[in-house]
């Protein structure tokens, strides 16, 4: 399902969650909205799911498909809906949870109970649950909670499906293993997703589309690639990853001022000559190897601390110890507008 | 065989303290004055306390007694469960002194509510004269025990059904609208389900209170013998009379009575929970 947002705002007292926002997600789209806590992803989540109207301002408007939605009743819409603490209801199995959608719909819709059977069933199966329908949810680990939770949202054939942080309150590892699962799961079933998260490594890896934002507003949308590659904004480029800032003096047009340059700790080298081009002397403070990449900590004459990684290979070949004098050359960075000061 | 360990290391310090005090309390406080009925019971013979306890008034006493009570405790579970989702769910102008009165019931001396209650529904009062008219006569009634039972109960089951909606997640209710639930079917499929053990233990709070209770009572029921007697009363008939033996025959069957019951209705709530792996 299509969903267009137009011009939404939300404040709560004198805190203003949303201002002003549009929006259009796609059909079959998964798409993340990231940024810090703060920034209004989630409400505007909420307010997809009808959990929460927006302010009515002239021009505010949702759209489903082309067609409007009347903001001032307020009520949840039929949208599958995750959330981040499971919510799933304690005194039902596993089995009740998933077909409580099916078994509260009208009579008319309802699925005999030959019919709900068959349908939990799939959906078990497809949360590869299948042995655990008889426990009551106190029973489950969070990473199984969370699976049961997406399959009851799952249960109605929702048109939209809405995750708010719903792998926040997991551990690492099985975090990491639940978004590729639900990758997976969107890949064989495109359900038009739209999902809330912080996690910048989980929306880059989880989303086809991310819309970064800040503090109420949309600061950036676009692909993965895009948003990574090409941060619009020093808000965007810091939030989506480790970033080196030097204070650097312009040449040419803007001879003399003053501006920050930004550069990821993988667009940086390090060599004990000097070479030739630009290239800031320190010293390396502290090594690092265990992980994908090796870290290198290095302290400018200026005292300012420099994250530098390298492929663990490269960081053999070089064989640079702790304490070593050297040079750090910068092979990509960027500048932003805003940055400057004159 | 390794050798039994009674002594247990435990990270919360003061077990053995705070049992001691645990049972030496209710030894004193509870068990002795039980076991001091207990020895009025076991003088007697059996003919004696079948005398005593059993027979004709005394059994139509246990009756109107358990009814009232059980009624009484129904009604509250009700009504009381109303009040407490009120109070928790909504703020509005007075709410602090609606909260007060829900617990005067608990402060007010049980014969000033007696006496009070049988003033508003004897015939001529506010209440029992358009009642009256209507044909129902409460007051010198089972109806008036009911009514009295109620008042008393009425907190026990507010003040143990609040905190559990108070603890009940929104994201529950909103996990079910999404999912196509209406209110009702969320209330009824999802809220209530949740709050069943709280309700429970206050209607056994509300049902257990209104056993025992006597001061409220005897003024509004009239104590007629076969059909409003209450047992409390009967008991303190019986002291009156000096016949200390009767009297603790009739308290042991109600203790005993009333022990089972409650006993009956926690085990019942115990399975139900540890159906849902909890222990709540």
């Amino acid at each position: 399902m299509n969903i267009s947002l137009e011009r939404i705002s939300r404040s709560f007292g004198g805190f203003t969650a949303l201002d002003d926002v549009s929006l259009e997600i796609r059909e079959g789209e998964l798409v993340a909205l990231l940024g810090p806590s703060g920034s209004g992803k989630t409400t505007l989540l909420r307010i997809i799911a009808g959990l929460d109207a927006p302010d009515a301002r002239a021009g505010a408007r949702i759209r489903f498909d082309g067609a409007e939605a009347d903001l001032s009743v307020p009520g949840p819409r039929h949208v599958g809906f995750v959330f981040q603490h499971y919510a799933l209801f304690r005194t039902m199995t596993v089995f009740e949870n998933i077909a409580f959608g099916l078994r509260v719909k009208p009579k008319r819709e309802r699925p005999g109970e030959a019919g709900i059977r068959t349908r939990v069933a799939e959906l078990l199966s497809l949360i590869q649950l299948d042995s655990i329908a008889g426990r009551y949810p106190s029973q489950l680990s969070g990473g199984q909670r969370q699976r049961v939770a997406l399959a009851r949202a799952l249960a109605i054939e929702p048109r939209i499906l809405l995750l708010d942080e719903p792998f926040g309150a997991l551990d690492a590892k099985v975090r990491q293993d639940l978004r590729r699962w639900l990758r997976r799961l969107h890949d064989k079933m495109p359900v038009t997703s739209v999902l809330v998260t912080h996690d910048q490594e989980e929306a880059l890896e989880v989303a086809d589309r991310i819309v970064v934002m800040r503090a109420g507003k949309v600061e950036q949308e676009g692909t993965p690639e895009e948003v990574f590659h090409h941060p619009k904004t020093a808000f965007v480029m810091d939030f989506l990853g480790n970033v080196n800032l030097f204070h650097a003096r312009m040449e040419g047009g803007h001879t003399g001022a003053m501006t920050q340059v930004r550069a990821r700790p993988h667009d940086l080298e390090v060599s004990r000559e000097e070479g030739s081009g630009p290239a800031v002397r320190g010293r390396v403070t502290r090594v690092q190897t265990a992980g994908a990449a090796a870290k290198i900590e290095v302290a400018t004459e200026g005292g300012e601390a420099i994250m530098v990684e390298m492929a663990h290979d490269r960081f053999k070949a070089i064989g640079i110890a702790a304490g070593e004098a050297v040079f750090v050359r910068v092979k990509d960075a960027r500048v932003f507008v805003e940055d400057y000061t004159i | 065989m390794a050798p039994i360990r009674l002594k247990r290391y435990s990270i919360l310090p003061g077990f053995g303290l705070t049992l001691g005090y645990t049972s030496l309390y209710l030894s004193l406080i509870v068990l002795l004055p039980l076991a001091a009925l207990a020895s009025g019971v076991f003088s007697m013979t059996w003919a004696e306390f079948t005398r005593a306890a059993f027979s004709a008034r005394v059994m139509a006493s246990y009756k109107v007694t358990v009814l009232a009570s059980l009624a009484a405790a129904l009604i509250n579970a009700v009504f009381g469960f109303i009040v407490a989702w009120c109070l928790v769910r909504y703020r509005f102008p007075g709410w602090r002194v609606v909260d007060a009165i829900v617990d005067l019931p608990f402060a007010l001396p049980t014969a000033v509510s007696g006496i009070v209650l049988t003033a508003l529904y004897s015939p001529g009062g506010w209440f029992g004269a358009p009642l009256a008219k209507l044909g129902v006569k409460v007051a010198y009634t089972e109806l008036g025990i009911v009514v009295a039972l109620v008042f008393i109960g009425l907190p026990f089951v507010v003040r143990t059904v609040a905190p559990a909606i108070e603890d009940l997640d929104p994201e529950i209710e909103q996990a079910a609208g999404c999912l196509g639930a209406s209110r009702w079917q969320t209330f009824s499929k999802v809220l209530l389900p949740a709050l069943m053990p709280a309700l429970t233990s206050g209607f056994t709070m509300a049902f257990a209170r209104a056993l025992g209770e006597y001061g409220s009572v005897i003024f509004i029921a009239g104590n007629r013998p076969m059909k409003t007697e209450i047992t409390a009363l009967l008991i303190v008939t019986k002291l009156e009379q000096f016949d200390y033996k009767a009297a603790s025959a009739i308290a042991a069957v109600m203790l005993a009575g009333s022990f089972a019951l409650l006993l009956a209705i926690n085990y019942f709530e115990w399975r139900r929970g540890s159906r849902h792996g909890s222990t709540a």
